[in-house]
């Protein structure tokens, strides 16, 4: 959940249509045409890396909202069985915050799919995920959506890429061979903890997320 | 009677954080104790932040004069890769003076002109461009300067674990040199684990490759992927050597530069565990502080002795200790059956932010009471979606010295300790400089006698040998 009070605005009479600005924003909200962009106030999650990236013309600006929003999708109406099943099949615990930043949680993005998120972009613009660092998170993300059954295509443009790489998706074996090698990186221990993870059972959700 | 406080490494104005102001020292009555005087044998270093910084040059030139060069040929392309936080350590000019004569040592060994410095960011789009302006980069470095970041053109690098992506434009050139420098940051993540391999998981690849570094292995064994990267074939085949600035809690230590990084990451780690050990466990002796938060940068990476503010947020836990599974990055059940981070050290009774970027997050931060000085710099801290949960712990005071009066109500004590960027001493109240000098004698003796060859033997170095 993220509260907002200000979004994004372009100044008509600097912007130049360049296009850097749209490949940046992670909910989806800016789209150009005529070389001029413009910004969707119901998208825009305030991340400012179009501000940022902007840094030729500097024709974007930070402007508050008429009145302060909230980004949030509420899981209460969704069955919580199937909100753990799905996040199971991410590797993830419902009550487990996928974002440092902004605190969402795993069910949180998952209900956001059942809602109708079909891509990264929409679940940003739902939830407020990558309102922050923007770095973070970005796995998570494809991992709810592959969970959920949600096609991920890269982007021609390559603004993401889906990378899912888990060290709970290395083979035992090699694990081993890792940890004879690098013991200092205790990675069949943390290995076990992870694999555990994928069918949590309902003692170690309440102990530890 | 103790030293006068030391000045701090002067500010760069960006962007990303506040104006630069008035520097808590000069506004505070601190005193400062030197790290030479809490531990004697851990004061060695070639440069302090005030020195003589010719010296960076000629042991750079020193040092390379033992590295083989002899695979770099006249006409090929070398990329030296720098990284963000090198040019914010005591100033950033050391980690540029280290750039710069290894640039020319290169040319001059190799008859090699296309040498070009390659400059990173954690995120933002403008911080290269601002390190190459404020450090007059492109002059210095013949223009042969570029910037590079998160989110520019992937490469896909096969790994013996999987596929990740690197940035593209660092690794197109016939050879490139890691040019690192190693103070020990992160520790509560890193944990001393193949710390000189860090950037092939951070700064030199796709901000994807640094999520799944953070968030898909755990505490420990992240550190593997790095390393990983660096072992693959696409890097190895267009790998020289490395160059590192090597620092200790008194200031830089000396430039170490091969081809072996293995060899480097062990000198690294038997020097940190013993040097860095030392200051960690006496951070970890203070029961009790205001901490105050003055620097350039974000507030998390601004240094006292050497040791950088988020690793003090971690002083609880033993960071250097394998045996411990997770000292960051973790979330867990309170008493209420609320989702809260892992504890931030409990010894840290109130911070206070006199200068600091917002714009990375600080897990855990909102458990402490703080107090932002300026309401033009606590509105920054209040807008930033990296630290929502700030807002409700952080108070405003109109300048440092409210700050510190409103800190005092919150918690009454007279220890006092200022994270302004400063190696070799720590600013402190007088208070809080005798509690380090009382303690620091037993921890010396404990790190010596009891937790270094723990730490060692842990990551497979004979104590015996060394």
């Amino acid at each position: 959940m993220i509260q907002l009070e200000f979004l994004a605005r372009v100044d008509d009479e600097k912007c130049t249509g360049c296009r850097l600005c749209e490949s940046v924003c992670p909910a989806g909200a800016i789209e150009i045409a005529a070389n001029l962009a413009t910004i969707s106030a119901d998208r825009c999650i305030d991340c400012q890396r179009c501000i940022d990236r902007c840094n030729r013309e500097n024709a974007i600006s930070r402007q508050p909202r008429p009145s302060q929003i909230i980004r949030y999708v509420d899981h209460s109406s969704i069955d919580k069985g199937q909100l753990k099943t799905l996040c199971a099949r991410a590797g993830l615990l419902p009550d487990m915050p996928i974002c440092g930043c902004t605190r969402t949680t795993a069910k949180e993005a998952v209900a956001a799919i059942l809602k109708g998120a079909k891509t990264p972009e929409d679940l940003c613009a739902m939830t407020g995920l990558r309102a922050g660092c923007g770095i973070y998170c970005i796995t998570r993300i494809f991992q709810v959506l592959e969970a959920c059954g949600v096609a991920v295509e890269n982007p021609s443009d390559r603004r993401w890429i889906k990378l899912t790489l888990s060290l709970s998706d290395i083979p035992e074996d090699k694990v081993m061979m890792i940890d004879e090698a690098y013991p200092q990186c205790c990675l069949s221990e943390d290995w076990k903890r992870l694999k555990q993870r994928h069918a949590p059972s309902e003692g170690k959700e309440e102990k530890h997320v | 009677m103790y030293n006068p406080a030391v000045q701090p490494p002067k500010l760069m104005e960006s962007f990303y954080g506040p104006k630069p102001k008035e520097r808590a020292v000069n506004m505070l009555d601190m005193v400062s104790v030197a790290v030479g005087d809490l531990f004697p044998d851990i004061a060695d270093r070639i440069y302090i932040y005030g020195g003589d910084i010719s010296v960076i040059e000629r042991a750079t030139g020193e040092t390379l004069s033992t590295v083989d060069m002899e695979m770099i040929k006249s006409g090929d392309t070398v990329k030296l890769l720098s990284s963000e936080h090198g040019y914010s350590i005591m100033g950033g000019e050391p980690y540029v003076r280290m750039l710069k004569a290894l640039k020319e040592n290169i040319q001059a060994r190799t008859g090699c002109k296309d040498v070009r410095l390659m400059v990173g960011a954690y995120n933002g789009f403008r911080e290269s461009d601002e390190f190459i302006a404020h450090y007059d980069l492109k002059s210095r470095f013949d223009g042969q300067v570029y910037r590079y970041g998160p989110y520019d053109k992937d490469v896909a690098i096969e790994t013996e674990i999987g596929t990740v992506y690197g940035i593209k434009k660092i690794f197109d050139g016939d050879w490139f040199v890691h040019a690192y420098y190693d103070d020990p940051r992160e520790i509560y993540y890193n944990r001393q684990i193949q710390r000189a391999y860090k950037p092939f998981g951070m700064s030199y690849v796709r901000f994807e490759t640094r999520s799944i570094y953070h968030m898909n292995f755990a505490n420990r064994s992240s550190n593997f992927l790095p390393m990983a990267v660096f072992n693959s074939a696409f890097i190895q085949e267009r790998y020289a050597f490395s160059c590192v600035l090597r620092h200790s809690p008194a200031g830089i230590l000396a430039i170490d530069a091969d081809r072996d990084l293995a060899a480097i990451d062990k000198r690294i780690s038997i020097s940190h565990l013993r040097k860095y050990g030392k200051m960690m466990l006496l951070f970890n002796s203070i029961d009790e502080c205001i901490a105050v938060v003055d620097g350039g940068r974000w507030g998390f990476y601004i240094h006292a002795g050497g040791v950088i503010f988020g690793v003090f947020m971690h002083a609880h836990d033993d960071l250097f200790d394998l045996s411990i599974p997770k000292v960051l990055g973790g979330f867990k059940k309170n008493e209420k059956g609320e989702v809260v981070p892992m504890l931030i050290n409990p010894a840290i009774k109130v911070i206070v932010l006199n200068q600091a970027w917002p714009g990375i997050n600080y897990l855990g931060l909102e458990q402490t009471p703080i107090v932002i000085a300026g309401e033009d710099h606590a509105a920054m801290w209040k807008a930033d979606h990296c630290n929502p949960y700030i807002t409700e712990a952080a108070e405003t005071a109109k300048d440092l010295k409210s700050a510190m009066v409103r800190a005092n109500d919150l918690y009454k004590t007279d220890k006092i300790i200022i994270f302004d960027g400063n190696f070799g001493y720590i600013n402190c109240s007088p208070a809080m400089a005798k509690l380090l000098m009382d303690k620091a004698p037993e921890v010396s003796r404990k790190v010596d006698e009891e937790l270094l060859p723990m730490w060692l033997k842990q990551r497979g170095i004979d104590p015996e040998a060394i």
